[in-house]
């Protein structure tokens, strides 16, 4: 939940500034995670606090662009999504999985109607899975699970 | 003979004599008064043994200065003996409960414990059960039974899920879980019955706490 809220609002934000375009975006990914607003308040607040400050502005919004694109790319996976959730499940578990890994993520399953998919990666070891490589709007969760160094 | 030297006159007077009083000492009076009573006292020990007359005797020589009814509630005269000798006095009886039978049961006891030891499936001897105020032991038996009864059967049911959260927590005690924790967990719940939903379930609740 957190998790793909927290990329969106990083991707509204990329160039320091907000726009209206922006804002709006952001609404209605709240929509599509069916986020509270007081779900949606926390994570924005950290935010806030802790990586807003650290933003130098050099453009006018143009973020809002970005966050579009891969809202787009997110909700296109749609079928994909499981297997991809799956398979990410079962690759974390080989390298280790954290308790706040498998909270947030699985919370993000879950927004995403994936989540029971995600546990059997990683609770079920006789499940069979197939490895995928996650497509890149799932860069978030895989950075979550510590499968993406966060440079990548 | 000297002038000082007593004369015997059978002539003279003895004053005390006269006087009929007693030359001796009073205290070897008194130690002479009190053997006449003690040999008085042994006379009555074994020549009477009716405990009516003894109790007469403490009334009415009012030796203990004390009132019947007091000297009863002490001691219930009919029940009181003293020519009895004191290792005969039984103080259950004295104090009007019943006593128990200390011997009787203690044998009993052992002979049951070691029947137990020697065949256990045997044993059909009483067992040694608590029964409180208020309880009826034998009322009260087959509804205990039963609530036993009950108590196992339930036992199965709610165990599982429980030890399956206990391990659950362990698992994530390190804070990484790994593939060999997770392999043991499928194993345990398949062991246990467990489904993948309620592992769900119950992995919610742990983490939450």
């Amino acid at each position: 939940m957190s998790v793909l809220f927290r990329h969106a609002l990083d991707l509204a934000w990329s160039d320091g500034r907000l726009s209206k375009r922006g804002a709006i975006l952001l609404e209605n990914f709240q929509e599509i995670l069916e986020l509270s607003d007081s779900q949606r308040s926390v994570v924005e607040e950290k935010h806030h606090l802790q990586v807003i400050p650290h933003l130098i502005p050099r453009g006018l919004g143009s973020g809002a662009s970005t966050l579009d694109q891969w809202m787009t790319s997110l909700i296109d996976l749609e079928d994909e999504l499981p297997r991809h959730l799956v398979s990410m499940g079962r690759q974390s578990l080989e390298t280790g999985i954290s308790k706040q890994a498998w909270i947030e993520v699985f919370a993000a399953a879950e927004r995403m109607e994936c989540g029971f998919e995600f546990a059997r990666g990683v609770w079920e070891p006789e499940f069979e899975v197939e490895i995928l490589v996650w497509p890149e709007a799932l860069d978030p969760i895989a950075k979550s699970l510590g499968l993406l160094l966060e440079e990548e | 003979m000297f002038i000082d030297e007593p004369v015997e006159d059978e002539d003279d007077v003895d004053p005390f004599e006269a006087l009929n009083v007693s030359t001796t000492a009073p205290a070897a009076r008194g130690a002479s008064l009190l053997d006449a009573l003690g040999e008085e006292d042994d006379d009555e020990d074994d020549s009477s043994e009716d405990d009516g007359e003894v109790i007469a005797t403490l009334e009415m020589g009012g030796m203990m200065e004390m009132d019947e009814e007091i000297v009863e509630s002490v001691i219930p005269l009919n029940e009181t003996g003293l020519n009895e000798e004191e290792e005969d006095v039984d103080p259950f009886e004295e104090l009007g409960a019943v006593r128990p039978n200390v011997i009787e049961s203690t044998n009993t006891n052992v002979s049951d414990a070691l029947a137990a030891f020697m065949d256990e499936d045997e044993y059909q001897g009483p067992e040694n059960t608590i029964v409180f105020e208020g309880e009826g032991a034998t009322e009260d038996e087959p509804i205990e039974q039963e609530e036993e009864i009950q108590v196992e059967a339930e036992k199965p049911r709610a165990q599982p899920e429980e030890l399956y959260r206990y391990l659950l927590e362990g698992v994530w005690v390190d804070d990484v879980l790994d593939p060999a924790e997770v392999a043991l967990m499928a194993r345990k719940r398949r062991d246990l019955g467990i489904s993948f939903e309620t592992h769900l379930k119950i992995l919610k609740q742990v983490l939450h706490d």
